[in-house]
């Protein structure tokens, strides 16, 4: 009737919609559909700078895939993926099972300073934890000394091994909080007469979870898992600013837009780093679908 | 003041569903023109179509003499009651009935005036300065009636108004409408799915079905000749009974025939009309009140339906009473609460024989 | 064995005291007592050890150059003076630097840095709003292409454009330019689905309304709509004040003049000129913080909202 959200009637002003539309196209035309073209346009070219652009062919893919330098960058983003989603998803799954458990007046609190990181860009936090890793002085090395005894000297930032499980660990301080938010929001729609009759069956805490809130919140999770990958795979500020504007020590915090970025700005190549773009888009595209496909339920078939 | 003529008006939507179809309806000045039928009959899609939410796929509506299919809504000077009031939930009572004044640019005063004087009429004057959520749904739908008396518009529509009132409520707007439609003397069309409502409330009824206008006449012009099967049946409540059966002329008086009994059709006018009818196939209705009630009592030597009495429900002014007849055709009897009844007795009940219809059972319309 | 590990096992060892050794007949409820316990250290231990950098930050910041290394947070209460604890961070950081177009002040990136925040801000809301209200109460052909061709934009990663970006940025004379910083962003189609559902939960009738009530199309977006969907504006300022706050690559890569730098890009490159006055900086990423904190703090019942809706509803 009258009130349905569905569309009954047309309106009398046929050009309204598209007038309010029109910022819309304009700035998708200009600043998507035509850089997305150009992308495509560019990546075939060698250019010096935004002034000239000569036509290569695949030159610059060759060069890309014969460069150990994008081998690297590849390594460590996937690295950095894989242990975002295997280290600081569950945790997040944890820390929001916990706080949605918890019956609490401070759980909103603990909520708010656990996402609290988020506030804050990759570059500043880059910024605070390069004196946080600082050896003797920084308070990661003392809390770890007063913990194990060990690790007063390490050099988090200047050991090529230790660069990658620095920025992990940045990265978890980062978005441990962000994706427990989606997790809570998830845990908080499941169904609360579905665990109780599951209770009532004699399933144990860790049986109910599995078989009754894992499935629930599994669309979340799904989008959660997808897009901390597409994160991860365009990781680059928060290694920039952690390793002062360099890769670090032998490359070791090279990702694949840093990898764009160091061709693209600082070499002038930016038909390379749109060819570096679209080999960054299609990973991301590509894992997005193995992803979806893996965790398609059996019910979505 | 304005008359509203609907020509031919038809609803066709992109996907070919023809919604209404050839609507022709003539709403006079300070009439109060109720639409009514079941849903998806098309009512409020005609209402909409004269406000100007929707498009007219073919005919023309006119307001005051001025076709208006092109016309926006806010000019065509008409204002509308939505079923769920509507109301802007951010602006206080006061500020929703000025709104639509304000857009046009009203004077201050003039519209601080209006929205005093409407607040008055409908007692609003406590509320001004609440918000819509802090009110009743009685209220609100005040508000929302007073909202559209501040722009003393050329007419008003309600689209069913009172649905969303608990039944207490929608009895007393019920009466607050007709007392401000005989106060205001403003056109008023006015759609719902309630007979009662469109019965008590109506100076015309439009009964519509599947989009098509079925009938358009008086409350008790419509009650006491239905054109059709399904205006009888829809018009009245408990409704009407029908039973299947044929005209037969028995040595020059014409009687139903049904499964279970026959029934003699006596009024002299209708002997022209079923004697064309004889041999069909025919629906014979009968309205629950004139089967065993204190007025059927009075009819001397009137005609009887029996039954056995199934299932009896006192109403306290009156009492339903559901009988099976031999063919265990269902019917509905209304009688006097005191009438002696056992559940699983046969009862033999008085019908006032000038009451009931016939129907065409082919093309389900009136016959007598 | 220092005070940190007393306390870790001081608390792990009451949860077995809980757990094991007090009988079911004096404390009948012990294992939901326990494992609630335990959930809460967790959450505390959680909670402080993300909180702890904060801490740091703000303890560093106020700390006197000639203790920096001497003490993790705070020396102790007893040595409190304007020796140990001064603004002198403060002062280095405010007293201006020079660059090829003259001395400039730190406050001039936090203006910078407000401003484009409240003008990229103020911009993405209302032409996000505003699409996401075509979208959602209008009818028209090309709607569905339309709403198609957006969710389809979303699957490409950003940093495809970087390079042409950088490329059309450059051609259109945009180099330096504010207008490079706050255009090619203001449309986020993430913001524009964002508003449409919202407003999809409007209901109609409402609009209707305001059509009889005479007011034009605008009108009914300005006065109706965007009073109606309050919570998700709020979120998404917070959301878009956040990115334009945080964002680092548009301004490093087309920004040019020294005067027009954002906090970011200049904190950033403090880190190589402040090599071991690592208070400097400090001081400059907290007040760099504060701004959304504060937003944050104001808008964080809407922004969870506003974050979470398309995930769970979606």
């Amino acid at each position: 009737m009258s009130n349905s959200k569905t569309f009954r009637g047309v309106n009398y002003h046929p050009y309204a919609p598209w007038l309010f539309l029109t910022p819309y196209i304009i700035i998708a035309l200009t600043f998507f559909l035509y850089p997305l073209i150009y992308a495509g346009w560019l990546s075939f070219h060698q250019t010096d700078g935004p002034h000239s652009a000569v036509f290569v062919g695949l030159d610059n893919f060759k060069f890309i895939f014969s460069d150990p330098s994008f081998y690297k960058a590849l390594k460590n983003t996937t690295i950095y993926a894989i242990a975002s989603i295997c280290i600081q998803l569950p945790l997040s799954l944890g820390l929001a099972i916990l706080l949605n458990n918890s019956q609490s007046k401070l759980k909103n609190l603990f909520r708010l300073l656990i996402f609290s990181p988020n506030l804050v860009g990759q570059i500043f936090v880059g910024v605070l934890f390069s004196v946080i890793f600082t050896p003797r002085y920084g308070i990661f090395n003392i809390g770890i000394e007063k913990l194990i005894h060990w690790g007063l000297d390490t050099q988090w930032l200047s050991k090529p091994g230790l660069i990658m499980p620095a920025l992990i660990i940045v990265s978890l301080w980062m978005y441990v909080g962000y994706n427990m938010i989606y997790f809570l929001a998830a845990l908080q729609t499941v169904d609360k007469q579905l665990v109780e009759a599951a209770q009532i069956d004699g399933a144990s805490p860790w049986q109910v979870f599995l078989h009754v809130t894992l499935p629930q919140i599994r669309p979340v999770a799904v989008f959660v898992v997808i897009m901390s990958t597409i994160g991860s795979y365009q990781l680059f500020e928060l290694p920039f600013a952690l390793l002062k504007s360099s890769f670090g020590v032998d490359q070791a915090g090279l990702t694949i837009v840093g990898y764009l970025y160091d061709n693209a700005f600082n070499s002038g190549d930016l038909g390379t780093g749109a060819a570096i773009g679209w080999i960054l888009a299609f990973i991301i595209f590509v894992i997005s679908i193995i992803q979806l496909r893996a965790t398609n339920s059996p019910e979505d078939k | 003041m304005a008359e509203i003529i609907l020509k031919n008006v038809s609803k066709v939507y992109d996907n070919s569903v023809t919604a209404v179809r050839d609507v022709n309806l003539e709403i006079k000045d300070h009439e109060f023109m109720v639409l009514v039928g079941p849903s998806g009959c098309g009512k409020s899609t005609t209402l909409r179509m004269i406000a100007g939410l929707e498009d007219i796929s073919s005919g023309t509506i006119s307001v005051a003499d001025k076709i208006v299919n092109d016309v926006q809504p806010k000019d065509r000077n008409l204002a509308m009651v939505f079923q769920n009031y509507a109301l802007y939930p951010h602006m206080t009572v006061y500020e929703n009935m000025a709104f639509g004044l304000k857009l046009r640019h009203f004077p201050k005063n003039e519209i601080d005036a209006r929205v005093k004087e409407a607040a008055a009429t409908l007692g609003l004057e406590p509320y001004l300065d609440r918000y819509p959520k802090a009110l009743s749904g009685g209220q609100r739908q005040r508000v929302a009636v007073g909202r559209a008396i501040v722009r003393k518009p050329a007419a008003f529509l309600f689209d069913e108004p009172l649905s969303n009132l608990d039944a207490k409520m929608r009895v007393q707007m019920r009466t607050e409408v007709s007392l401000l439609h005989k106060k205001l003397g403003t056109t008023m069309i006015y759609v719902t799915h309630d007979q009662v409502e469109a019965m008590t409330m109506g100076s015309r009824i439009c009964v519509m079905k599947d989009g098509e206008v079925q009938q358009i006449d008086t409350p008790l012009a419509i009650y006491d000749s239905p054109c059709n099967l399904f205006v009888a049946g829809f018009i009245g409540m408990p409704p009407m009974n029908f039973f299947d059966g044929t005209v037969e002329n028995k040595d020059g008086s014409f009687f139903f025939v049904g499964k279970a009994f026959s029934f003699p059709l006596i009024k002299p006018e209708w002997k022209d009309k079923l004697a064309a009818a004889v041999g069909r196939k025919v629906v014979f209705g009968v309205r629950p009140e004139d089967i065993g009630s204190p007025s059927a009592m009075l009819v001397k030597d009137a005609p009887t339906l029996s039954g056995s009495l199934k299932v009896k429900e006192p109403m306290g002014a009156e009492t339903y009473l559901y009988l099976d007849d031999t063919a265990a055709e269902r019917f509905i009897a209304k009688v006097d609460p005191h009438m002696v009844a056992e559940v699983g007795q046969s009862m033999t009940l008085p019908v006032n024989p000038a009451k009931v219809h016939v129907f065409d059972a082919e093309s389900t319309n009136l016959i007598v | 064995m220092n005070t940190i590990h007393y306390v870790l096992i001081a608390l792990f060892g009451a949860y077995f005291v809980m757990r094991f050794l007090i009988p079911t007949s004096v404390f009948p409820r012990k294992i939901k007592v326990s494992r609630a316990y335990l959930a809460a250290i967790f959450l505390i231990l959680a909670a402080a050890l993300v909180i702890t950098p904060f801490v740091w930050l703000v303890c560093n910041v106020f700390k006197d150059q000639s203790v920096l290394m001497k003490y993790s947070f705070l020396p102790p209460i007893s040595e409190w003076s304007s020796q140990t604890l001064n603004f002198t961070n403060f002062t280095k950081l405010f007293q201006g630097e020079e660059s090829p177009q003259g001395t400039v002040y730190f406050w001039q990136y936090i203006i910078n840095s407000i401003f484009l925040a409240c003008a990229g801000t103020s911009i993405s809301l209302f032409l996000t709003s505003l699409s996401g209200y075509a979208l959602a109460k209008y009818k028209f052909k090309g709607r569905g292409f339309l709403i198609f061709f957006m969710a389809g934009s979303m699957m490409f990663p950003a940093m495809l454009f970087l390079a042409p970006l950088y490329q059309i940025i450059y051609k259109i004379h945009w180099m330096d330019s504010y207008l490079s910083l706050l255009i090619p962003n203001a449309c986020a189609v993430f913001g524009i689905f964002l508003f449409r559902q919202a407003m999809q939960g409007v209901p109609n009738s409402l609009v209707e309304a305001a059509r009889m009530d005479g007011a034009s199309e605008f009108r009914i977006y300005w006065n109706v709509m965007m009073p109606l969907v309050r919570p998700m504006t709020g979120a998404y300022c917070l959301i878009t004040f956040l990115g334009n706050w945080n964002n680092f690559l548009s301004p490093q890569l087309y920004i040019q003049t020294h005067a027009k730098l954002t906090l970011p890009v200049i904190l950033n490159q403090y880190l190589g000129l402040y090599l071991n006055e690592y208070g400097v900086f400090l001081a400059g990423t907290l007040l760099a913080i504060i701004p959304p904190a504060i937003l944050f703090f104001a808008l964080q019942k809407e922004f969870v909202a506003g974050l979470t809706t398309g995930a769970t509803k979606g």
